[in-house]
């Protein structure tokens, strides 16, 4: 287990360190200055900015200066947002991005889970039917579709919730529902399919034949073999739900990492994009590593290689 | 895994009928559907913000412009921008997943490792910052080479590119799986017994029992590639005036919300029009792997 656990983050440095490099350099040899813009630009003070931002000398002194930087923990100075460092812009934003992906997160898993149980437990009645009609709207119905018709809605139409905005409870629930809604649809099939495999099973007979109560049944001997698929597909959920959240983001107005990334993209802030990427595929190498744990304490036969 | 085990029904039902008829509808709608409006999707008219009527059947956008012909203008952009992106995910995913899969061992485990390390990237913030960084050198090229008539498709062009080369590990996966069973089947080692080169076995022998299974998946990325890309627009990073795509149209039609009028039509047309487009292509794919690969998923 924790041979496994070293082996998996020893793994995941080079491929961090590969990221650097991919995202440094293509910032970097793009064509477009992280200064242009804004008037022409004196050469004096184009030189103090370059040397200000560590951008003079060869293009290898940048890059192997920029990852010595980067391993010292110092993601340096954003090019947009002049005198604000990469690691404080993080530091502000990450927090705000987690809180709405992992809100986003537990709605998903939790409708997800409900539903499915619900509609395996009910198989072929009506209940079974609708969540199966809802959940085909809900993969066919992208976030981004799905947002502004809420805002239109809910906001606007009945003024029930703000359309934007964050910080209280109220302001998270629009766009938090709207990010999981789809994955939640994806996580209800996953769940009523692996617990349609697991109910008819003896084991699950013999447990009813023994008295235990439904609720015991259907959750500790039904829903945790059943959760394996759901495990499965939680890295790849998480990854979406970090992704996804860039356009929430945009339409709710809040300021999370994902409305930087973009704009960073866009005016070529070389230290902002790359850190923002770094930070990225940190979470869904952790994400994907914590799945492969889970599903090896949800079912021993699981192997950890 | 069916439900209860149960083998898939092998003729298909009401609803993938359906959603093939609702396929075709679409498809036939957003080549010729362009043809027959009274209006072309660039005029601009005094009519600015008008709501569904006769005159226009899903009303203006703030421009004054038909928003039924630019829906269907940018439904076939979108089409193509998935027909392509997905067929270059085809020839990248198929192409790699045969080769790791008829080469066997270390080459074997060394490919389908990087293609585990690239689904534990978040690819659509690589696809981001290749297509921002890409465009201008792209732009440039193009002039360099007397091109400028393709200049307004630069950004298409690396829209195919971009979601290509970011929707084919799925696709290397199935079929490198497929080629290792093939492998080992019978005719395949009688023909290596009398000699074929291995080429003329991927070719002749291992090509054709792929195209099913290929053809599934195509099926399925098609829809992952037109989500991608209204993605990618909606974020203004995607198809870009004056082509639009059901992803731009969506992003205008969320600008235009506001207290003060609401332009309902601007978002419920579109979104309806991508939510319809993914449901049908969804549904086919869906029941097209469950009758042509029930091992997958």
């Amino acid at each position: 287990m924790l041979a496994f656990l070293l082996r998996r983050l020893t793994g995941a440095v080079p491929v961090l360190l590969g990221v650097i490099t991919i995202t440094f350099f293509l910032v970097r040899l793009a064509p477009g200055s992280p200064f242009a813009g804004e008037r022409a630009i004196p050469p004096a003070i184009l030189q103090e900015l370059e040397a200000r931002y560590k951008l003079n000398g060869s293009l290898w002194e940048q890059y192997t200066s920029y990852v010595s930087d980067v391993l010292h923990g110092d993601l340096r100075l954003s090019t947009r947002y002049r005198n604000r460092t990469v690691n404080e812009i993080i530091g502000q934003t990450l927090p705000v991005s987690l809180t709405l992906g992992g809100s986003a997160f537990a709605l998903a898993l939790g409708f997800g889970i409900a539903a499915g149980v619900w509609a395996a437990v009910r198989h072929n009645r009506t209940a079974d039917r609708l969540v199966q009609i809802l959940c085909l709207a809900g993969i066919s119905i992208p976030s981004f579709v799905l947002a502004p018709l809420a805002v239109l809605l809910f906001s606007l139409h009945w003024r029930l919730l703000p359309p934007g905005g964050w910080g209280s409870f109220r302001e998270l629930l629009l766009p938090a529902s709207c990010l999981a809604l789809p994955y939640a649809a994806v996580v209800a099939r996953l769940t009523r399919a692996s617990m349609l495999e697991i109910l008819p099973m003896d084991y699950i007979r013999t447990a009813r034949a023994k008295g235990l109560p439904a609720a015991t049944i259907l959750f500790v001997h039904g829903l945790k073999p059943a959760s394996l698929p759901i495990v499965a597909y939680a890295a790849p959920l998480a990854a979406n739900l970090l992704t996804g959240s860039l356009v929430i983001e945009e339409i709710f107005g809040i300021h999370g990492m994902g409305s930087f990334f973009v704009e960073g993209v866009l005016s070529r802030d070389v230290f902002l994009v790359a850190g923002v990427t770094l930070v990225y595929s940190a979470l869904l190498i952790g994400f994907n590593l914590l799945a492969d744990l889970t599903s090896a304490w949800l079912d021993k036969r699981v192997q950890l290689s | 895994m069916k439900a209860n085990g149960q083998r898939p029904k092998a003729r298909l039902d009401r609803w993938t009928a359906l959603a093939a008829a609702s396929l075709a509808f679409l498809l036939v709608v957003a080549i010729f559907g362009p043809l027959l409006s009274r209006y072309s999707a660039a005029e601009i008219s005094e009519e600015s913000l008008a709501c569904p009527s006769l005159n226009h059947w899903m009303g203006t956008d703030i421009h004054g412009r038909d928003l039924l012909t630019r829906l269907l203008c940018g439904a076939r952009i979108s089409f193509l921008v998935g027909f392509f992106g997905a067929f270059v995910s085809l020839v990248i995913g198929s192409t790699y997943g045969a080769l790791a899969g008829y080469a066997g061992g270390k080459v074997d485990r060394l490919l389908m490792q990087l293609v585990d390390l690239l689904y534990s990237l978040p690819t659509l913030i690589l696809v981001i910052v290749l297509i921002a960084l890409l465009e201008a050198p792209l732009r440039k090229a193009l002039i360099g080479w007397q091109l400028t008539i393709l200049l307004p498709y630069s950004r298409i062009f690396l829209l195919f590119l971009g979601l290509g080369l970011v929707e084919w590990l799925t696709m290397a996966r199935v079929v490198r799986s497929r080629v290792l069973v093939l492998k080992a089947a019978i005719f395949v080692q009688a023909a290596q017994v009398i000699g074929r080169s291995p080429f003329g076995i991927l070719r002749h022998h291992i090509l054709p029992h792929l195209l099913g299974i290929v053809a599934v998946y195509l099926t399925l990325t098609v829809p992952a590639v037109i989500l991608a890309e209204s993605f990618l627009s909606f974020l203004g990073l995607g198809v870009e005036p004056p082509s639009a795509s059901l992803g731009t149209l969506l992003a205008d039609g969320a600008q235009a919300i506001n207290p003060m009028k609401m332009a309902w039509w601007l978002l419920v047309f579109p979104g309806g029009m991508l939510a319809w487009t993914l449901w049908s292509l969804n549904a086919l794919g869906d029941k097209l792997r469950d009758l042509l690969d029930p091992s997958g998923r």
